[in-house]
């Protein structure tokens, strides 16, 4: 049986839905919600658990920050038989609406980043699966966090908008990233569209849910990678979606 | 925002004139059948390709302006309206099946749209995705799931050439036109027309909430160009649900006290 080159997994070892988050932490973090849980690898910045949720079958999988990353995981993972892709991830508001701690379930995502377009050229839009960004909605709305809707920015360097565009494309960057926000852009990521493209391609199903860790203006110093006081949230509705789907 | 007094010079209309919930076909034809189903229609005005009517639907004022084929003359509809204080802007079109999944009279209320158009450049960049409104869009599959017609809401094609699709081979860049659309088709496109990419696209610049609801013409692979193949027969189903849907908006409006 030939095991995955990079997740590290063989047949068998997953389940057709599968939550990824970014980093393994949170994959470890997650995993402490399933039964009967097993870690079924852990190579490079894969690290995946399979148990149970809801009574039935679920995996984690991080992907690790990027979408190189994310786009070996995507395709290591459907030859697996993933058929449900659920991102559980955190953002960056670019948005006054948007505040810390509050959820953005992407409708779909700006593909500021270099891998998609080795899958769809850069005019097909990447766009959450209808019926999974659904079930997040449901489970956003049952929750007691206030939840936005709407489009992502999934940019490929992590400091583009806090490094003042001080790069030698700095000029060319910050008249991009304005008409992103002219379009009203809610928040930015590194993995959304990605994610999206690659299981348009692949014809399987994703959605992303996404915890905003910072306000819009907040400058880098500030800004924190795992926000203990509200990652719990987006780990929250992302299982009751899962809840919600496998009860159909 | 300021509503212009001035009458646009396209359409030619004034404020008072016209609702803020306003219907966008492409066919100028098609305005007289979407503003039967209103009350008290009336014609506001005739330029160009620009046909617009204006009536009520229960109670509140609605228009119907015809856009014209393509994303040229729909941005100058879309702007014109936007000044004048329209907020709320839905398509009824036809569009051609791009996938096994489309079938001739399907209701199709596209979720996103591939920008294989010049419109929308002027705009924003490429990457920048072309979606609806989600509450609309949401409302509209609603209204679509109500109606009991056949429905799909896959990603629709636009494009600026309505012949690429009928007679790519005729063209001197057929072989890139044959990539990018194998690559569409195998993305889970499903549909095709010429306008939805733009309407999304200046919606999401000028705060407009669009959507977009057509009636598929035709089966995969059986596209054609002759006017006896034109949806009229099935066109019925795409106005039922564009009107039932802009009812259920306008409810969750008035529930709401506003728009958002």
């Amino acid at each position: 049986m030939m095991k995955m080159m990079h997740v590290g997994l063989l047949d068998g070892d997953i389940a057709p839905l599968v939550l990824l988050p970014g980093s393994p932490e949170r994959a470890a973090v997650i995993a402490t919600h399933l039964q009967d849980v097993e870690e079924k690898a852990y190579n490079r910045e894969y690290r995946t658990f399979t148990g149970e949720f809801a009574g039935k079958p679920l995996s984690v999988c991080s992907t690790g920050i990027g979408g190189p990353s994310m786009a070996i995981a995507v395709e290591e993972l459907v030859q697996l038989g993933a058929t449900r892709l659920v991102r559980v991830g955190t953002c960056l508001s670019t948005n006054p609406l948007v505040t810390r701690g509050s959820l953005v379930i992407p409708q779909a995502a700006v593909r500021m980043e270099g891998v998609a377009e080795q899958y769809l050229p850069p005019e097909f839009p990447a766009v959450a699966d209808m019926e999974l960004l659904t079930y997040l909605q449901e489970a956003a709305s049952s929750s007691p966090y206030e939840h936005h809707i709407g489009t992502c920015i999934t940019r490929s360097s992590y400091y583009t908008p806090f490094d003042g565009f001080s790069r030698p494309v700095g000029n060319w960057l910050k008249e991009t990233w304005n008409s992103y926000l002219q379009g009203g852009a809610l928040c930015s990521d590194m993995d959304t569209a990605i994610l999206f493209i690659v299981s348009q391609s692949l014809g399987v199903a994703s959605a992303s849910a996404l915890v905003c860790t910072n306000n819009h203006d907040t400058s880098l110093y500030e800004l924190e990678d795992d926000p203990e006081d509200c990652e719990h949230r987006v780990v929250d509705i992302a299982l009751e979606a899962v809840r919600r789907i496998v009860n159909g | 925002m300021k509503i212009q007094d001035k009458k646009p010079i396209h359409l030619k209309i004034s404020h008072q004139d016209i609702g803020q919930y306003v219907f966008i076909p492409g066919s100028v034809e098609r305005v007289e059948k979407i503003a039967s189903e209103l009350d008290n229609p009336r014609v506001v005005g005739r330029h160009r390709e620009f046909y617009v009517m204006t009536g009520t639907l229960d109670g509140t004022m609605v228009s119907v302006v015809s856009t014209g084929i393509g994303g040229p003359s729909t941005s100058i509809v879309m702007e014109e309206l936007h000044a004048l204080g329209v907020h709320t802007m839905v398509r009824i079109g036809s569009c051609a099946s791009t996938s096994t999944l489309s079938r001739i009279g399907d209701v199709i209320i596209p979720k996103a749209a591939v920008k294989m158009e010049g419109t929308s450049r002027s705009y924003l960049p490429n990457e920048f995705p072309a979606v609806p409104d989600f509450q609309i869009f949401s409302t509209y599959l609603r209204a679509a799931r109500r109606s009991g017609f056949p429905h799909n809401s896959g990603i629709t094609i636009t494009k600026d050439s309505f012949y690429t699709e009928v007679s790519p081979r005729t063209k001197p860049v057929f072989p890139l036109l044959q990539f990018q659309w194998d690559a569409y088709e195998r993305g889970g496109a499903t549909n095709t027309s010429m306008e939805c990419s733009t309407i999304f696209t200046i919606g999401s610049v000028l705060g407009i909430r669009t959507a977009s609801v057509m009636i598929c013409a035709t089966n995969y692979q059986a596209y054609s160009n002759d006017d006896k193949d034109y949806p009229r027969d099935w066109e019925h189903r795409a106005i039922k649900v564009g009107i039932e849907g802009m009812r259920m908006i306008i409810a969750d409006d008035k529930k709401r006290g506003g728009i958002r």
